[in-house]
């Protein structure tokens, strides 16, 4: 995938960020996240890399 | 995790500024003129090398976007994110401030406001290390490294034994307020309960941490069971903390 079209997701409303060079898209997951779904928006069109897995 | 991928990146991820902080975000439709949709092993640096072009010549031909200008001028996105949330509270507090005078009110607020907002960068940019690629990636490898360890020494581990140690502590509490109580001693009873009741506090902290399975189904079950004795509400909407609230 390429960086614009990451943008373009983004700018759609979707709630996309990077993981582990993977590109992850977490609209249906966000609402059953424990900490709630503001601290993934807060994440998006970043790289969660180090959030996630600690 | 995995089956919310839908696609890889390859090469150094650039922040954005989330929606929710106020990024600005071109959908694919509106063309950009160092639009790069190849991303195979060299365009990655290609890429990089053209946007960095983009934000140090065409810096001046239009205003800065936190999405080309992420290391160069920080301190424009966040006047520009700053500046949103203030706008209300300013033009209240400049009208009441200079209500005597008519000669541009809202002006004068702001231009007081920004003078707090630079102080305030300033004060942070001094106390946190550089934003620039280099010292943050070095920063990253250094975290990274630390999580390693703590995992290798085992620091992650829930340590079973503490908690047999606490379950003892809880048994203990909870028979000798009930023999008291059968002594008619109603005020150690009391007090007995009382510690009871605050040590099993402790655990159900812990399950709402996922802190003894680390499972979510099993540690939420124990901390529904530790619930019984109060109505507790796990409440994680508004913020990145879990809180329970009790009553």
């Amino acid at each position: 995938m390429s960086r614009r079209e990451i943008e373009g997701l983004i700018a759609d409303g979707r709630m996309v960020f990077i993981l582990d060079q993977y590109v992850i898209k977490a609209d249906a997951w966000a609402p059953y996240h424990p900490g709630g779904d503001k601290a993934i928006r807060h994440m998006i069109g970043r790289d969660a890399t180090d959030e996630v897995t600690a | 995790m995995n089956r919310y991928r839908i696609g890889k990146f390859e090469g150094r991820w650039f922040n954005f500024i989330p929606p929710i902080q106020g990024g600005k975000f071109r959908p694919l439709s509106e063309a950009g003129e160092h639009d790069v949709f190849d991303n195979g092993p060299d365009s990655s640096t290609t890429a990089s090398s053209s946007v960095s072009a983009a934000s140090s010549s065409d810096a001046g031909s239009r205003p800065p976007s936190p999405v080309f200008d992420h290391d160069v001028d920080v301190d424009v996105n966040v006047d520009v994110s700053l500046r949103k949330r203030r706008t209300p509270a300013a033009v209240s507090s400049a009208a009441s401030i200079t209500s005597a005078s008519s000669v541009e009110p809202e002006n004068e607020g702001m231009a007081f406001l920004d003078t707090l907002t630079h102080a305030q960068i300033a004060l942070d940019q001094e106390k946190y290390p550089p934003i620039d690629s280099a010292t943050q990636d070095n920063i990253v490898s250094k975290y990274r490294e630390l999580h390693q360890r703590v995992k290798k020494e085992g620091l992650y581990q829930c340590n079973y034994r503490a908690y047999a140690v606490e379950c003892c502590r809880y048994t203990l509490l909870s028979a000798a307020s009930f023999v008291f109580l059968q002594w008619g001693w109603y005020f150690t009873s009391a007090v007995c309960l009382g510690a009871f009741w605050h040590q099993l506090v402790f655990s159900a902290h812990d399950a709402g941490h996922m802190g003894i399975t680390h499972d979510f189904h099993t540690d939420s079950v124990i901390g529904i069971i530790i619930a019984d004795f109060w109505v507790v509400c796990l409440w994680a909407g508004g913020s990145t903390t879990t809180t329970f609230t009790t009553w």
